[in-house]
This record gives structure tokens, sequence and C-alpha cells, in this order.
């Protein structure tokens, strides 16, 4: 019974964020950064070399579009994720819900997860579509690569919806929510844009630990999925924690991310959130 | 999240326009060159082009190779003994004749080219298919040297190359999105209208 009934509530839940023309633009921002990063392919390689060299465009073309939708996620994530908390708190309407029989535990996972799902979902779909256009010839190879994007892009926006309803409970009203959301999970995935290999070289004393915050973690997290191995690293870098860490090293730090940042505010909802001023 | 067919077409315009935008804003190459290990005689080397269906382009062997320049005492002394040395001076260029065999196989296993000449010379190619063409060069001269290949689309033409088959996969979108906003909004119009005509017969009644 409160299995079919979180159901019925995902559904509408969904419908309401994911109304026109929220979808809409959340496709055409996602389709424009993914056709930036796929880029036409030409190249001339030695005939027995081929299959191995075409393997590694795929993998790399996975994560060059992963690196790039990345922004997007965070954009549309923290704005729908505090919308969908301070709105409702302001309008009235989380009270009035929470009033019924519909536990707030149930109310927390619908609407964080109405948020999270489907940014998921869209995002494997248009890599796979982008990448599959360039690499048709092995449909497989990209299919099985590009599940790989699936675990690392759900703990980064778990990560980037738990940030968000963090503002959204604090804050409580939903521009400063939106705004103060985006910016804070803008300024988290900032570090992503640096160019590591270069920093480390130029001996910047904080790169070695740019790849332990969350967004970068996690595209190096993908990288090593992938079996992308660095090529020309200097010998005096080659010890840093980017390129020695397995991993697992990075899944474990992209669930502690998560973790420390979700579990406290689903149990700060459901036991001391305060629904009324 | 209702998914009718004008909010589908909507999406379907919207992937295929910003499509077909990048498809005609995003710089195809226009050349490009690869050598490898000399070929000895009579032997052949297969090199693996991976390419978009562009159209139009040609496959050049060419004649000419470029060799690193020795390190001098100076470039010995500098080096630290550990990873790669900097070589001063100026690379080398070295033009040969050679006679090559030429054969081009397409992805889906057609031969294209199967020619013999002297180098330099270039072949007309129509790249109609997505994936490794295959080009074997023989060398049939008397000598050990390697082949470069190349592959150009001269920009002199006045032909657009673009990647035939993700523009066809953009207009198809185009087109489709459209068909299915145009029936989302007759069919959103039609059903408005009935709904009116119904009401305004019951407010008579």
């Amino acid at each position: 019974m409160s299995f079919r009934v979180g159901l019925a509530l995902l559904k509408t839940e969904i419908g309401k964020v994911w109304g026109r023309p929220i979808l809409e633009i959340t496709v055409a921002l996602m389709a424009v950064m993914t056709l930036m990063s796929v880029q036409p392919i030409t190249e001339i390689v030695r005939h027995s070399e081929f299959l191995d060299i075409f393997r590694s465009a795929v993998m790399g073309s996975v994560s060059a579009t992963v690196a790039s939708l990345m922004l997007p996620w965070i954009i549309m994530c923290s704005v729908l994720m505090a919308l969908s908390f301070a709105r409702d708190y302001e309008s009235g309407l989380m009270q009035s819900i929470l009033s019924t029989p519909i536990s707030r535990k149930m109310f927390f996972m619908v609407k964080f997860f109405a948020v999270v799902l489907p940014l998921v979902l869209l995002s494997w779909v248009l890599t796979t579509f982008f990448v599959g256009l360039t690499f048709y010839s092995s449909p497989w190879l990209v299919l099985q690569l590009s599940f790989y994007m699936l675990p690392v892009s759900f703990l980064s926006l778990m990560f980037c919806g738990g940030l968000g309803v963090l503002v959204a409970l604090v804050v409580r009203r939903t521009i400063p929510a939106v705004l103060t959301s985006l910016l804070a999970n803008f300024f988290i995935w900032y570090p992503t844009t640096i160019d590591t290999k270069r920093a480390l070289m130029e001996g910047v004393g904080y790169a070695n630990y740019l790849c332990l915050t969350p967004h970068d973690g996690a595209l190096v997290f993908l990288d090593k999925l992938l079996g992308i191995v660095p090529k020309g690293i200097p010998l005096e870098i080659a010890d840093a924690l980017e390129y020695t860490l397995p991993a697992s090293s990075f899944a474990v730090l992209l669930v502690f991310y998560v973790c420390i940042l979700v579990i406290p505010m689903f149990v700060y909802f459901i036991r001391r959130f305060e629904i009324c001023d | 999240m209702r998914l009718n067919a004008t909010r589908l077409g909507l999406i379907l315009v919207i992937i295929g326009v910003i499509m077909l935008f990048n498809l005609w804003t995003v710089p195809v190459i226009q050349s490009y060159k690869a050598q490898f290990e000399p070929v000895d005689l009579g032997e052949t080397f297969a090199y693996g082009l991976f390419l978009a269906p562009l159209g139009l382009g040609n496959i050049g062997v060419e004649s000419d190779t470029v060799v690193a320049p020795k390190p001098s005492q100076d470039d010995i002394d500098n080096w630290s003994g550990e990873g790669s040395m900097y070589v001063s001076g100026d690379v080398i260029r070295v033009e040969y004749e050679a006679f090559v065999r030429l054969v081009v196989v397409s992805p889906s296993g057609v031969t294209l080219v199967d020619t013999e000449g002297a180098t330099p010379y270039s072949v007309p190619v129509d790249f109609t298919e997505r994936g490794e063409y295959v080009l074997y060069v023989t060398n049939l001269g008397n000598e050990t040297v390697p082949i470069p290949v190349s592959i150009k689309f001269p920009p002199e033409t006045g032909v657009v190359y673009r990647e035939a088959d993700k523009f066809f996969v953009s207009i198809i979108l185009t087109a489709s999105g459209t068909v299915l906003l145009c029936i989302g909004l007759a069919t959103t119009l039609l059903t408005k209208h009935k709904k009116t005509t119904n009401k305004s017969v019951a407010d008579v009644i």
C-alpha cells in the first residue's frame, strides 16, 4: 500500500517538477554541452592497433561528455531541489501534505528522487545517443562504456541534491534558496575546470588534493572505471594522488560525501524540521 | 510529467536544431598525414583511417619524410640522464621517390582504390561510410623507405564538408519533431474547441 502511494506521489512530483518548460530547457542545455565535447575524429593509425585506439577514443569521448554535462547537472539539480523544498514550504503546500497520513520519510524521498533520477536518466540517454552517433560502428561498446557513467552521475547528483536540500531547509525562502544553492554548487564544481597536471607541474601546493573534491573526484573515478590511463605524465608528478589512488578509493570518497550530506538532512527533516514558522 | 506529442515534438526539434547548428559551425579537418616505420621491398604496410562520411576527398601517398636531428655534444652534456632529451636543431626533411601500390578498402569491405604509381600521387576517394578505411601500401621499388599517407579535403573546391550521417539524423529529428509538434498543437486546439462548443450547448439547455 505505502509503496503504491509512494509511486503515485513520485509520479505527481515528477510531473510537477519537470513541467513545461523545465524538461525542454534541461534537454537543450545538456544537448549543447554534449555536442561541444563530441568532436569529429580523423585519425590515421597502424591497422593492427586500430581496435585499441578506437576503444580509447570511445572511452575519451564518454569521459569528455560527462565532464561537460556536469555544469548543466549542477545548475538544474541545485535549482530544482531548492525550488522543490523551499517553494513548497513557503507556499504552505508542505504543511498541507504533511498533515495527511503521508510520512515525512516518504515525502523527503519522493521530493529528492523526483529531481535526481530523471537527471541521471536524461544524462545517460543523451551521452549514449551523442557518443553513439560518432561511434555507431561499435554500438555495444558504446553502450557498455556509457553504463559506467550511471553510478558516477548518480553519486554526483546525490551530492548536489543534498547541498540543495540543506540550503532550502536553512533558508526556507524560494529565490534566496535557489541562488544560494546555485552558488554553493558552482563553487564546489569550479575545481574541475583547473588543469591538474599543469598545476602539479608548476608546483601548486593544493593541486594534489583537487581530485579529492566531490565533482573532480567523480570525474577521476569515471576515468578509472573506463580504464583511461593518463599518458605523458612526468616522473616528478607520477606519485600524485590522482594517479596513484585506485578507483575504489574514489568510490568510497564519493559515497562518503553523499552520506555526510544526505543522511543528516534526511534525519533532520524527519525528526526535527519545524514545518510551521 | 505528461510527455504528450507537443512536448515530445518540441524536444526533438530542440535536439535536431542544436545538432544542425553544431554541424554547420564545427570545422572539419582539411588534411592529415601520418607515417610509421619504413616498409621493406615487396612488403605491405596497413594503415587504419577512421573517418566520418565527409564526401569526396583525396588519399595521397607522399614522398617526403622528416628525420629528427642527431643530438649534439651540448645536448648530451645537458641531459640529466632520465626521461627525454632535448635536441637542439631543426628537423631534416628528406625527399625520395618510390614505386608504391595503394589499395583502399572501405569499412564494409569494398575495395575502393587499387592503383600503382611513383610517389607522390593522390587518388580521389568518395567517403560515404563512417568507420575504418584500411590503406594497404606495398613497396614495389628498390629500396626500403617510409611511405607516408595523407588524407586531404581541399578547401578551394567550394564544397562544404559535413558529416553526412549526422546531418541526416538531425534533419530527421527536426522534421519528425515539427510534425509531432503540429499534431500535438492541432489536437490541443481541437479538444479545446470541442469543450467550448459542448459548454455553450450545455449553457443553452
